[in-house]
């Protein structure tokens, strides 16, 4: 009905020692139109061999259910992560969430990839929401989710 | 207190509360169809047991889910990475159908349900909705508590008004339901807005599983086949491709770390006191996994709507009763005649206006208030007037609760006189009990009684007219009390049939007949509520108002026709000076008056098929007289009727005959006192003792309807033989198996 923008918290700094280049990246995902309650949402970046960076953005609420994105909340607790008063913006269907991190030029065209995970009450987990190789061929293309995001963007 | 918390809250919540349990009855049904649908977990079998096939079938797997009503579901991916999920049969551990997402009706009910399809303000909106219908579950309770004297006596039969006895009887099957169902919400609501923090058992290291091993099946790994199948709640995956991830195994009572190699049991963590309460409450209030909880709160919510609806009539009654403002009200220091009212209801405060316009019309200064206001500190008073109802098992009414321990303060016997008028109905145990015991507590601290304590049946004015008159002659004044008790609007009838008896006895008795001089609109509207049953004027039991030619005070008469929109018939004793029946025994055919119909709803048939005694005498027969002939049923009705001679006043004998041959009366007993060996009606329930102890002891009822003495005497003859078998009238009143309408 109305699209929403919001500015969403980064939950944690880029674990990396201290960039030599950085430079500022804006992400933007919107929701497709779902039939369902407001949507839990985790994007993080995984390296070439899939192993977990860094948390860049969730979405949803109320904490205890972010624990159901399992796919990130499995890695994001094994690198010390802990959901407990975490909380995101609230991001439904048709709304769309936008933020601003640091990235480190090295992470650039080097297989570093933004996987976003959703999960909605009632409806099946998207472990696999969508994934964006981080260079220059995906620089402001928008790209699709499988699941309850339409588009994801990311531009620098 | 209560009372006006229970009627605010009710009125103002009533809608958010009707929607929330209608839609919760409604969503109650859906945990009963998931367990019948569920197939069930044999015991012996293990995780194991079918994560194995399940792994082997589905590369991708992610997890295995257990519902609370106990269905298996797993979630996986297709070749194409589409992530599906399937229901999946326990015994051989295959999907057995696509699991589909719950249907937009369900789905809407239930956003409907927590928060009215809108997000936060919506579900703050069900919270305190849920808060309300805890807080009207409890005040509910209490004014059930007070209003029947004492939590033994909670279950005794309701009495009042159809909507009274609705709302007592509905809400002693759903009160706890309710409440169960309320807490739960409110426990719910503050969990959702994290006032109450639930914390998931987590673990806290993760380890990770062992490296450099070969992969094996999930059904050999020795951490899944220890937990019995009926146990699980959750499984998940490792993620595939990931040596490092685990198995995480959910259960009621713990979170287990399991390696995918090795299925060794890497780490336990108990579940978390705030999260089994959560479970707990969470399987209460929807009834997922708990399908007769679920059922019970269902089905008590399906009567909220009655309760809600039969609520609001109670209110309503009582604000047509109430409105306590007072015209030329003179302070309680100056006044002559001070007046307290000590009022349940409200009608007594309706008798004490009447009787303080009247007084002052007699140029007396009269204040009127409450009885909770007594002060002692009437400087002018001559007269103190208590006009009191008696609430529950004799207590105080609500505005006069503190009324003993206020005069318990006054120390000197005061210089005024006081007068007691008690209100009440001789159908209750305690009639007037409250006015006695006050009258009694005044006697004793010495204070002079201008006139004996009166009590007044069912607000007869007639009885309130003659206490003024010995209250006029007590303070040296006419007094003429008029008090009309709101009455309906009258419709006009007219006589169509008139049969006199008894004129012989010198008791003249008429049954008259009437019908709607103008005959009642038919249209659509009118028509569904007949059929409903709502516009139904006239019906047995009830009572007909009828206008004496003054047009002040109506005089009551048991309707004695079945039930009819347009025709009542009632009976009539010529009484010696009585101007009401004097008016109608003068009527003659196509004469017009003005009446009402009244409902009497503490003297009808109980809601039951068993046999009733009706005993009675003279004119008492009417109200039977419209059972027997709406007695369609054939329910056992046993007639006692009383008259003086059978040659006489014998009121519808051909009616009970041609009842008798019919099925419609099972058995008529007559007594007549003017005839050779003369008896009294009470005389032939002692002889029929045998057979009534008989139908007693079957469950039979008993009404009796007469004048005191008789009503007296075969309350006396019942207490006998009820005594055989181990009861009382009085225990069988509380009951709502002896019901009394005197005159």
């Amino acid at each position: 009905m109305f699209t929403l923008l919001k500015t969403a918290t980064v939950v944690a700094v880029l674990g990396l020692a201290a960039p030599a280049q950085a430079r500022p990246f804006n992400i933007s995902i919107t929701m497709d139109s779902y039939r369902g309650q407001e949507a839990y949402l985790a994007a993080y970046i995984v390296d070439a061999n899939g192993q977990y960076v860094s948390t860049v953005l969730t979405a949803g609420t109320r904490s205890r259910y972010l624990a159901d994105l399992s796919r990130w909340n499995r890695m994001f607790q094994r690198a010390g992560g802990r959901v407990d008063g975490f909380s995101g913006a609230s991001i439904g269907s048709g709304q769309s969430i936008r933020t601003q991190i640091d990235v480190p030029d090295a992470l650039l065209n080097a297989g570093y990839t933004l996987r976003i995970e959703t999960a909605v009450e009632d409806k099946r987990y998207q472990p696999d929401e969508a994934a964006i190789l981080l260079g220059d061929a995906n620089n402001g293309q928008p790209i699709a989710g499988s699941g309850y995001v339409r588009t994801v963007t990311v531009s620098y | 207190m209560w009372r006006r918390l229970h009627s605010a809250l009710g009125l103002f919540a009533l809608v958010v509360v009707l929607a929330l349990a209608v839609s919760g009855a409604i969503l109650s049904v859906y945990p009963i169809k998931d367990g019948i649908a569920a197939a069930p977990v044999a015991t012996g079998q293990s995780v194991a047991d079918i994560a194995g096939p399940l792994a082997n079938a589905l590369p991708d797997i992610e997890s295995i889910e257990v519902s609370p009503s106990g269905q298996i579901s797993v979630q996986y991916s297709d070749a194409d990475g589409l992530p599906l999920s399937g229901i999946v049969d326990p015994s051989s551990g295959a999907i057995i159908a696509s699991s589909p997402e719950p249907g937009w009706f369900y789905a809407g009910l239930k956003d409907f349900h927590r928060g009215f399809l809108m997000s936060d303000n919506g579900r703050i909106l069900a919270g305190v909705g849920a808060l309300v219908m805890a807080a009207l579950s409890l005040s509910g309770l209490a004014l059930l508590v007070a209003r029947t004297g004492g939590w033994r006596r909670i279950f005794d039969a309701p009495k009042g008004s159809f909507a009274a006895r609705l709302h007592a009887i509905l809400t002693r099957v759903a009160l706890l339901p309710l409440l169960l169902s309320s807490v739960t919400a409110v426990y719910l609501f503050a969990v959702q807005f994290e006032w109450i923090m639930v914390e998931d058992a987590t673990s806290v290291a993760y380890p990770e599983s062992t490296q450099g091993l070969p992969a094996v099946s999930a059904g050999t790994l020795a951490g899944l086949a220890a937990v019995p199948l009926q146990d699980l709640r959750f499984l998940q995956f490792p993620y595939p491709g990931d040596s490092y991830d685990v198995f995480t195994l959910r259960t009621d009572a713990s979170l287990t770390v399991v390696d995918q190699f090795t299925g060794e049991v890497l780490e336990t963590v108990p579940a978390t006191r705030s999260e089994r309460i959560y479970a707990w409450f969470y399987a209460l209030h929807t009834g997922e996994g708990l399908a007769w909880v679920g059922a019970l709160l269902g089905l008590a919510a399906t009567l909220v709507p009655g309760i809600g609806a039969a609520g609001v009539a109670i209110w309503w009654q009582r604000r047509r009763q109430g409105g306590h403002r007072v015209q030329g009200n003179i302070a309680a220091g100056k006044a002559e005649i001070v007046i307290l009212v000590g009022s349940e209801g409200g009608s007594t405060w309706g008798f004490a206006r009447s009787l303080h316009r009247d007084l002052t019309a007699g140029g007396k200064a009269v204040h009127l208030g409450a009885m909770n206001d007594f002060s002692g500190r009437y400087g002018s008073a001559e007269q103190v007037i208590f006009l009191t109802s008696t609430y529950g098992d004799g207590n105080a009414p609500e505005n006069a609760a503190k009324a003993l321990s206020l005069l318990a303060e006054q120390v000197e016997p005061p210089k005024w006189q006081y007068a007691v008028l008690g209100f009440g109905d001789r159908a209750f145990p305690k009639f007037c009990q409250f006015a006695k015991n006050l009258d009694l507590a005044l006697g004793t601290r010495g204070w002079t009684a201008a006139l004996p304590v009166t009590l007044i049946n069912r607000q007869s004015t007639q009885a309130f007219a003659s206490w003024g008159n010995d209250l006029g002659r007590a303070l040296g004044l006419t007094l003429s009390l008029s008090h009309q008790v709101a009455t309906p609007p009258t419709q006009r009838l007219t006589l169509i049939g008139r049969d006199i008896y008894g004129e012989a006895m010198q008791a003249p008795t008429a049954v008259l007949r009437f019908r709607l001089s103008t005959p009642p609109r038919t249209g659509g509207l009118r028509k569904l509520m007949r059929f409903l049953g709502a516009a139904t004027r006239y019906s047995p039991t009830d009572l007909l108002g009828v206008l004496p030619p003054d047009g002040t005070v109506p005089r009551y008469y048991s309707i004695a026709s079945t039930a009819s929109d347009t025709e009542v018939e009632i009976c009539v004793r010529k009484q010696a000076g009585g101007l009401c029946s004097t008016y109608l025994h003068d009527l003659q055919i196509g004469d017009e008056i003005d009446a009402f119909g009244r409902p009497n709803p503490d003297f009808t048939l109980p809601f039951r098929r068993k046999p009733v005694s009706m005993v009675s005498a003279g004119t008492g027969i009417a109200p039977f007289a419209g059972l027997i002939r709406s007695n369609r049923r054939k329910q056992a009705l046993h007639l006692f009727w009383g008259g003086r001679s059978a040659g006489s006043d014998f009121l519808y004998e051909d009616v009970l005959q041609a009842a008798q041959q019919s099925g419609q009366l099972a058995s008529l007993t007559t007594a007549f006192s003017r005839m050779e060996a003369g008896a009294y009606v009470q005389d032939r329930v002692r002889a029929d003792a045998t057979r009534l102890s008989g139908l007693l002891s079957k469950g039979a009822a008993v009404m009796v309807c007469g004048g005191d003495a008789m009503a007296q005497a075969v309350r006396a003859e019942f207490d006998v033989i009820l005594a055989t078998l181990g009861t009382s009238v009085d225990a069988l009143k509380q009951r709502g198996l002896y019901l009394e309408d005197v005159f």
